[in-house]
C-alpha cells in the first residue's frame, strides 16, 4: 500500500474511532438522564424536570449530528463488511439512545402531570427498581457496543426480563392503589404510563444488544422472524412467535 | 432499465409491497378494536413476522446499494428516505401488533360508549391516513399526500378521548382506563409515523427540505 493509501486508512480508522466515542458519548448522556429523571419523579422536582426536557434538546442535537456523520462516511468511505457494520450499527443505536432519553422527558412530563399527587409506598419502591434496571440495561448495552461482546449483547433479551415482572407488578400495585382510593384515576393512568416508559428504555438496551450482535455476528435476531416467515410458507415453522418490538 | 436505475425501481416496488402489508395490518388492527376478535389478533402475529422479513431484507438491500453502487444526489436520497420510511412501516406493523394483543381487554372498554366511540373514530381516522400515505407512495404523488390535511387532525381526537378515559367510573375503571390509554397511544403513534412516512415522501419526490422540518420525531 502506498505511504497515501496508508495515511487515509489510518484516518478512516481514527473517524471510525471517533465516532464510536461519541455514540459512546451519547450514551452516557442517556444513561445519565435514568437515575436523574427517576429522582425528579419521586421527589416532584419541577426545576429538576425542566433540566431535563432543555437536556433532551443537547442529545437530539448530537443525534442529529452523528447521524449525519454516519451517511457522511458511507457515501465517502464505502466502508467493507465489518466496518459497515459498524456503522450500521451506530446509526441504529443513535436511534434507540436518542428515544430512551425522550421516554425519561416522557416521565419529566407525567411528573409535572401528577404534581402533587402521593404514591404508595409500594408504587414507588417498584418506580426506584424499575429505573435501576433500565438503567443497568442502558449501561451494558453500551458495554456490550465498546467492548464488542456479543455473549452480553444477546444475553439482555433475559436480563430485561426482570424490568417485564416489575413492570407487571407495577399495574397490579396501580390498580390496588386504585382500589383503595389511595391514587385517583388521572394519576394510575399517569404512572402506568411511566411504568411503560422504563419498560421500554429497557427495550431499546435489548435492540441495542441485537445490534451489537449483528455488528460482531453479522447475524440479527429479526432474521428469526425472516426464517419463521418463510418456514410458515414451506409449511415447517416451529419457532416460537416473536414478541413485539414496541420501540417507539 | 439496468444497473442503479433497475436496484431503485425495484426497491420502490418492494417498498410498496411491505407498505400494502402494514396497511392491512393496522386495518386488522382496527378491525380488533372494532368487533373484538381474536382470530384477527392471531393473523396479525405471523403478518408481523412477514413485516419484520421484508424489513430485515430491504434494509440489506438498502445498504447493498449503498455499498455496491454508491448512489448520489437524488439516488441517494431515495435511499436514505427508503431506510427511514421502512424504519416507520415495521413500527406500525409492532404497533398494530400491540392494538391487537389488547384484545382480551377490549370487553372492558367495549361497554363504554363514552370512551368506545371516539377510540374507533380515532382508529379509522388513522387507518385513513395510512390509506392516504400508502396510496401517495404507490402513486408516487406529492399531490396525493394533500389528501392528509383534509382529515381531522389527530389532536382533535386524542385530548378529548384521554379526558373521557380519565372520567371512566365504576369497577375496573383504572383497568379499562389503563387498556384505552394503551390503544390510544397506539393508534397516536401509528398516526405519528403516518405523518413520518408522508414527510419523508414528500421530501423524496420535490426535495423540498421543507418536508422534513414537518418529519414528527418518533
Amino acid at each position: 500500500m502506498s505511504t497515501d493509501g496508508t495515511e487515509q486508512r489510518v484516518t478512516w480508522h481514527r473517524e471510525l474511532d471517533g465516532l464510536s466515542a461519541d455514540v459512546l458519548r451519547l450514551g452516557a448522556m442517556t444513561c445519565e438522564t435514568v437515575p436523574r429523571g427517576t429522582d425528579v419523579l419521586l421527589t416532584g422536582d419541577l426545576d429538576g424536570a425542566q433540566t431535563l426536557i432543555e437536556l433532551d434538546d443537547e442529545i437530539d442535537a448530537l443525534s442529529v449530528d452523528l447521524e449525519e456523520r454516519c451517511w457522511s462516511i458511507i457515501v465517502r468511505q464505502a466502508p467493507k463488511a465489518g466496518e459497515l457494520r459498524r456503522v450500521v450499527t451506530v446509526i441504529k443505536l443513535i436511534a434507540e439512545l436518542e428515544r430512551s432519553a425522550d421516554l425519561m422527558v416522557n416521565v419529566c412530563k407525567a411528573t409535572r402531570r401528577m404534581y402533587g399527587s402521593p404514591m404508595t409506598p409500594k408504587i414507588r419502591g417498584i418506580l426506584s427498581s424499575m429505573s435501576a434496571e433500565a438503567h443497568q440495561l442502558l449501561r451494558f448495552s453500551l458495554d456490550a457496543f465498546a467492548d464488542e461482546n456479543a455473549g452480553l449483547g444477546r444475553a439482555l433479551g433475559d436480563i430485561d426480563d426482570r424490568l417485564d415482572q416489575l413492570n407487571r407488578d407495577m399495574v397490579e400495585a396501580i390498580f390496588e392503589g386504585n382500589g383503595t382510593g389511595d391514587i385517583d384515576l388521572a394519576v394510575a393512568v399517569q404512572l402506568a404510563l411511566v411504568a411503560r416508559y422504563y419498560e421500554r428504555i429497557g427495550d431499546h438496551a435489548v435492540n441495542i444488544g441485537e445490534r451489537v450482535t449483528y455488528m460482531v455476528t453479522g447475524w440479527l435476531p429479526e432474521h428469526n422472524g425472516a426464517m419463521r416467515a418463510a418456514g410458515a410458507g414451506r409449511g415447517e415453522t416451529d419457532a416460537e412467535p416473536g414478541g413485539v418490538d414496541e420501540t417507539s | 432499465m439496468t444497473g442503479l436505475p433497475a436496484d431503485l425501481e425495484e426497491l420502490r416496488l418492494q417498498v410498496e409491497v411491505m407498505a400494502i402489508r402494514v396497511q392491512t395490518a393496522v386495518a386488522r388492527a382496527v378491525e380488533v378494536v372494532r368487533v373484538g376478535d381474536s382470530s384477527v389478533a392471531e393473523v396479525l402475529v405471523a403478518a408481523d413476522d412477514e413485516i419484520d422479513a421484508m424489513h430485515v431484507s430491504l434494509t440489506e438491500r438498502c445498504y447493498e446499494t449503498l455499498l455496491l453502487r454508491q448512489p448520489m444526489a437524488s439516488d441517494l436520497r431515495l435511499v436514505v428516505s427508503v431506510l427511514r420510511v421502512l424504519s416507520s412501516l415495521e413500527r406500525v406493523g409492532d404497533l398494530s401488533l400491540r392494538v391487537a394483543k389488547t384484545v382480551d381487554d377490549r370487553a372492558l372498554i367495549a361497554g363504554r360508549a363514552e370512551v368506545f366511540a371516539p377510540m374507533l373514530a380515532l382508529a379509522t381516522n388513522v387507518e385513513e391516513r395510512m390509506d392516504v400515505v400508502v396510496g401517495a407512495w404507490s402513486a408516487g404523488s406529492a399531490d396525493r399526500l394533500a389528501e392528509l390535511d383534509a382529515l381531522e387532525p389527530l389532536e382533535s381526537f386524542v385530548g378529548p378521548l384521554t379526558d373521557r378515559i380519565l372520567e371512566l367510573q365504576g369497577a375496573d375503571a383504572a383497568r379499562a382506563a389503563v387498556a384505552a390509554m394503551t390503544m390510544t397511544r397506539a393508534f397516536d403513534r401509528i398516526g405519528d409515523h403516518a405523518a413520518i412516512i408522508a414527510a419523508r415522501l414528500g421530501y423524496l419526490l420535490t426535495a423540498d427540505p421543507n418536508y422534513l422540518a414537518e418529519e414528527v420525531h418518533p
